[in-house]
């Protein structure tokens, strides 16, 4: 019996190119009606290739669930569902309003309705002066706009949207996530495919995080974050004397190992070194440079922490009870926990593995 | 019906966009032009003001229709030139259909892989139908006002040139849905024709030749009957076996040329409509009579008569393939050209 709760409900969707790429291995996920959820994963990981199978442009290998109540690949389902594909190319020789009232058409709406949504549609991406030039003259922000402004067309249920604001200017940028806002208000569903994750963490209710084709992570980001809030010590200490001194402190089982965190966003991350280990008490702790990471552990709980530190002679720089971004979260997702190395881009190559535990 | 209607708005505003549908379109009307500046007035054929009298040789007329019209307006231009440059305005169609983010915006909608293959399929043949429509209501205009002769049997050429672009177009279809290259899908569909052509070409020659061998063997067995020596018996041993020889290869071709698509005898079928019997007679007459005046050599080894006593058979045996035959047989082609290439269409990830 169907959750009637649920838009999207996959099970078990697998998708195996040429026998041997494994672009989904089993993946299971719900969308909330009404909710926005964000896909994200590093490149090949298999999220375009999840909203094509949701829109029958790709045939799953297999596919359990359903899409708005019905199964995934019902036809007459995708006229209450709006798509925005990542590289869109519309018709060159189409205008703006030629191109809405087109794939209005397509999607079986009457022509005065189309024509009425189209206006009211360029009027909200921004579009109307431009609404009769021809597609060829528009620039990669003005497509995207009008590709919103497309998948919106048929006023649909759920939206799937595959990177929506790539290209667009930080102008553009945000009143895309203002309509995004509104349609979350008119209780729509979106589901959005984006490398723009503080964008995503802005909008999203709920997120999935997709690694080489499997759900590395999947839930609300404050359920996310908060199972990794941490509360941060920072002493002052610069030489590996007051470093070791540190770790005496506090008897643990620690080990030393790499991290790699993200830095600017033209620039490639970077491994630094940290210890890890688990207190006697059983907080997780990290100590990372000068800083002392104490795992799941509110603002009374770090206070014997802090007084063994400050029994010990150290000065306290800096307290604060931090929750991950959503970008660390997802840098935390497709880094292999073990060897502390970046999942590579691309789909899984060879035999379908075992998902990772969560 | 909505879907449909918007492809097919959607195919005219493609159309429309191309520059080749217009440089299509003015030569056709230059042709048109030039097919105007010529006309039948009483017993002569008129050029730019010219007279060129027949003196009753031939019949102005027939020769208007027949060695102008047909041969020169439609044979050359319509059927070569035309297609040639609609083979190359919709090559693209399905490769650009296809093509990354393009694709995924049509088989988004709730339209099946199926309807929007032969939706798109048939907003390609919209091209020649509005091409060759335009010309030949042109031609049936001019060829009113400056023969006299008001034919509706003109408007034959719709369907028939149609008909013939649409195999090639269904092969055009195919390779640009396998290769996804608007290129390859010319060039190949270009090779595919020429092989047809030849093929369509050989055949009839082929067929000419069976019969003069058959004549050949029917002129050494009345010899041997006369004279019964072993040179006339050889001569008859040889006579059968070439006669063999040449049947084996025109059933080969005649097979091939059975199941592939017959573009030049389709179009070749618009003689059959554009001329009456009579003047189908009077043409055939007027060849036979030549042919027999004709006291120069034979051909391929046979003499004059034998070529003379041949060309009848090989007419009738031409003439016996009936329209149905031709255009059915070449649509059964394209048939399974196009049901290969919507398999190939609607089981492609994209």
């Amino acid at each position: 019996m169907a959750d009637n709760s649920w838009a999207i409900d996959l099970r078990n969707v697998a998708k195996i190119y040429s026998r041997r790429v494994h672009a989904l291995q089993g993946i299971s996920m719900q969308v909330r009606k009404g909710e926005v959820f964000g896909l994200l994963g590093p490149n090949g990981a298999g999220k375009s290739t999840l909203v094509k199978i949701m829109m029958t442009v790709v045939r799953p290998t297999h596919a359990e669930g359903q899409v708005l109540g019905h199964r995934v690949g019902h036809k007459p389902t995708l006229a209450r569902i709006g798509y925005l594909p990542e590289n869109h190319r519309f018709p060159r020789y189409l205008t703006g309003r030629q191109t809405l009232e087109f794939f209005a058409a397509m999607t079986k709406v009457d022509r005065a309705t189309a024509r009425k949504r189209a206006d009211e549609l360029l009027e909200t991406v921004r579009m109307q002066e431009w609404a009769n030039q021809k597609i060829a003259m528009y620039s990669k922000g003005m497509l995207q706009r009008i590709g919103l402004a497309q998948a919106m067309v048929n006023d649909p249920d759920l939206i799937l949207l595959d990177e929506p604001t790539d290209g667009v200017d930080p102008v553009g940028r945000r009143e895309i996530m203002e309509v995004l806002h509104s349609l979350r208000q008119r209780g729509k569903t979106v589901f959005i495919n984006s490398h723009a994750l503080s964008e995503l963490e802005t909008i999203c209710d709920r997120v999935a995080i997709l690694v080489k084709g499997q759900v590395a992570r999947q839930g609300t980001i404050a359920d996310l974050t908060f199972a990794r809030l941490r509360f941060e010590i920072e002493v002052e200490a610069s030489s590996h004397e007051d470093i070791n001194r540190l770790l005496q402190l506090f008897p643990a089982n620690w080990q030393e190992s790499q991290m790699v965190i993200p830095t600017a966003p033209h620039l490639p991350p970077k491994a630094v070194s940290f210890w890890r280990g688990q207190l006697p008490d059983g907080t997780r702790a990290e100590l990372r440079g000068a800083t002392l990471h104490l795992g799941g552990v509110e603002a009374a709980g770090a206070q014997p922490a802090l007084d063994r530190i400050r029994a010990a002679g150290f000065v306290v720089r800096r307290l604060q009870q931090v929750r991950p971004t959503l970008e660390e979260l997802f840098m935390e997702a497709i880094t292999d926990p073990t060897t502390g190395q970046l999942a590579t881009p691309g789909a899984a190559g060879g035999p379908v593995r075992k998902a990772v535990a969560l | 019906m909505r879907q449909t209607l918007a492809l097919l708005i959607d195919a005219y505003r493609d159309l429309n966009s191309r520059k080749l549908f217009w440089i299509t379109l003015i030569i056709s009307g230059f042709v048109i032009i030039a097919f105007a500046l010529i006309g039948v007035d009483g017993d002569a054929i008129t050029f730019a003001g010219m007279r060129f009298e027949m003196h009753g040789v031939v019949d102005p007329l027939l020769v208007y229709k027949e060695a102008i019209l047909s041969t020169a307006v439609v044979g050359v231009w319509l059927t070569w030139g035309a297609i040639v440059l609609a083979l190359i305005s919709t090559a693209g169609l399905f490769p650009d259909l296809m093509s990354s983010g393009a694709i995924d915006l049509y088989l988004s909608k709730p339209i099946s892989r199926t309807r929007l293959f032969v939706t798109k399929y048939l907003t390609g043949l919209l091209f020649v139908g509005l091409q060759v429509s335009v010309f030949i209501f042109g031609c049936f205009l001019v060829m009113g006002w400056r023969a006299h002769d008001w034919r509706p049997a003109l408007f034959i050429a719709i369907p028939l040139v149609m008909a013939m672009f649409s195999y090639l177009f269904a092969f055009s279809v195919l390779l640009g849905v396998w290769t996804r290259s608007t290129v390859a899908a010319i060039l190949l569909t270009v090779l595919f024709w020429l092989v047809f052509s030849l093929v369509q070409r050989t055949e009839p020659s082929l067929l000419f030749l069976q019969a003069l061998k058959e004549q050949e063997r029917m002129s050494a067995e009345r010899q041997l009957a006369r004279y019964p020596t072993p040179e006339n018996k050889e001569a008859v041993d040889v006579a059968t076996h070439d006669e063999k020889r040449i049947h084996m290869f025109h059933s080969l071709f005649y097979g091939v040329e059975l199941i592939i698509p017959k573009t030049t005898a389709t179009t070749n079928l618009f003689d059959r409509y554009l001329l009456t019997k009579e003047e189908l007679n009077a043409a055939k007459s007027d060849q036979q009579t030549q042919d027999v005046n004709n006291n120069g050599p034979g051909m391929f080894g046979a003499s004059r008569q034998e070529v003379n006593a041949a060309t009848p058979t090989v007419q009738r045996a031409l003439l016996s393939r009936t329209p149905f035959t031709i255009i059915g047989s070449s649509l059964l082609c394209e048939l399974v050209v196009l049901l290969v290439a919507g398999w190939l269409f609607c089981r492609r990830d994209y």
